[in-house]
């Protein structure tokens, strides 16, 4: 796998590809979320970690295991299993390790359309190892941008007066929908 | 996961319904086809994943219940999966990695854990409900995005509008505002959202932002 390759498959990830903005996964807790940017930066944080590792396990998985045996058909629900027991062992390590001061995210992470569909969208595009795992950085990072960059503008909005129509989930869409258009400016 | 109040709003409030399916809301509504084929396989996997979690909800003990609703709707979303590429190739082709990802769709799951205990009735009732709006606010969204974002209906081409089609409602930002603009038509026409925008936010936080209230910065 060249360097170049890689790089852009990250860079890609992050910017024009980006799974929250532009391809709408994970775009609930995008939008729900409320907190500061150091908040957002942990979520984003513990998602991409979330990311790497079930990138990691899901190659060889596909790989060695559903392509080999002709198991095709059970690739989605070994790959939710995969999700689930990666963040519960997440779960489990963190609590452990710093009194569950990122605990309380795990359940989201679990429910999180970008980390299946990152593994998913691996397996689809028949990445390798290494091209597998620089998606899974490239989409957690740039998860973790569109997070920390939305916190910023929603504490914004949170100050202003807005038409009872367009309060809560409507101008914060507006607002998605002006940092997609920077996005795309990428491509 | 939350308490009660969040479940009973899912039923009653289109909007919270509609920001929990908002990925694939958002994703396949660039045309009327892909959109009506989404919120089909969303109306199936509610109807079905919530008939079996209300069977098996009082089985399942309390701390299993999250990992347990995720997998039913994993596989009844497999099942609909396996067969719309066997029955209905060309919109399964459409959907692309949305359908996989709607297993862990935050609507589904929640439909499927309000169902635990509740009545095999009720839960198959609600959960029809929910999917009914779902599938007509979903249609509603693809007809406008392909209308007038690629001067067609459903495939077939509309030529008197071809001079003023507007591309950009067939790319992601477009998704974003049609959805904005939707949702603000909702909230004009429901009166008792007065009530409900404060219950909304607090149960998208609640479930959206699992952090428990007063944790924050």
């Amino acid at each position: 796998m060249e360097f170049k390759e890689i790089m852009l498959i990250i860079l890609a990830g992050v910017l024009f590809n980006n799974f929250a903005l532009e391809r709408f996964l994970g775009v609930t807790p995008l939008l729900g979320s409320r907190g500061g940017a150091g908040k957002a930066a942990r979520m984003g944080l513990a998602v991409t970690i979330v990311m790497l590792v079930t990138a990691a396990l899901a190659w060889p998985l596909q790989t060695l295991v559903l392509d080999k045996l002709n198991l095709g058909y059970l690739q989605l629900l070994a790959f939710v299993a995969v999700v689930l027991a990666v963040v519960y062992l997440a779960e489990l390590i963190v609590n452990r390790a710093m009194h569950g001061s990122l605990g309380v995210y795990f359940p989201i992470i679990a429910l999180n359309s970008a980390v299946l569909g990152l593994a998913v969208d691996n397996a689809a595009e028949g990445y390798g190892f290494w091209a597998s795992m620089a998606a899974a950085l490239g989409a957690g990072l740039g998860f973790m941008l569109a997070l920390v960059l939305f916190s910023g503008v929603q504490s914004r909005i949170d100050e202003k007066y807005v038409h009872r129509a367009f309060r809560g989930l409507p101008v914060s869409l507006l607002a998605a929908s002006i940092m997609s258009m920077v996005l795309v400016a990428f491509k | 996961m939350k308490d009660n109040k969040f479940r009973a709003a899912i039923a009653k409030n289109p909007v919270l319904a509609l920001f929990l399916g908002a990925c694939p809301a958002m994703a396949l509504t660039t045309g009327l086809i892909p959109a009506l084929g989404i919120g089909c396989a969303a109306l199936l996997v509610l109807v079905l994943s919530a008939a079996v979690m209300s069977l098996l909800g009082k089985a399942i003990p309390e701390k299993a219940r999250v990992p347990a609703c995720i997998l039913v709707v994993a596989g009844f979303v497999s099942i609909v999966q396996l067969f719309m590429n066997a029955f209905l190739p060309a919109v399964y082709g459409m959907m692309g990695i949305y359908l996989a990802a709607a297993a862990v769709n935050l609507l589904f799951f929640g439909a499927a854990e309000e169902s635990c205990g509740a009545g095999f009735g009720a839960a198959l009732g609600r959960s029809f409900m929910t999917g009914l709006s779902f599938v007509l606010a979903l249609a509603v969204m693809g007809a406008i995005r392909e209308v007038f974002g690629s001067a067609s209906i459903a495939g077939v081409a509309l030529p008197f509008l071809e001079n003023y089609k507007i591309p950009f409602l067939t790319q992601s930002a477009g998704g974003f505002v049609v959805f904005a603009i939707l949702i603000a038509v909702i909230n004009c026409f429901d009166r008792g959202e007065r009530q409900a925008q404060p219950g909304f936010a607090a149960a998208a936080a609640g479930l959206v932002d699992a952090a428990p209230a007063g944790e924050g910065e």
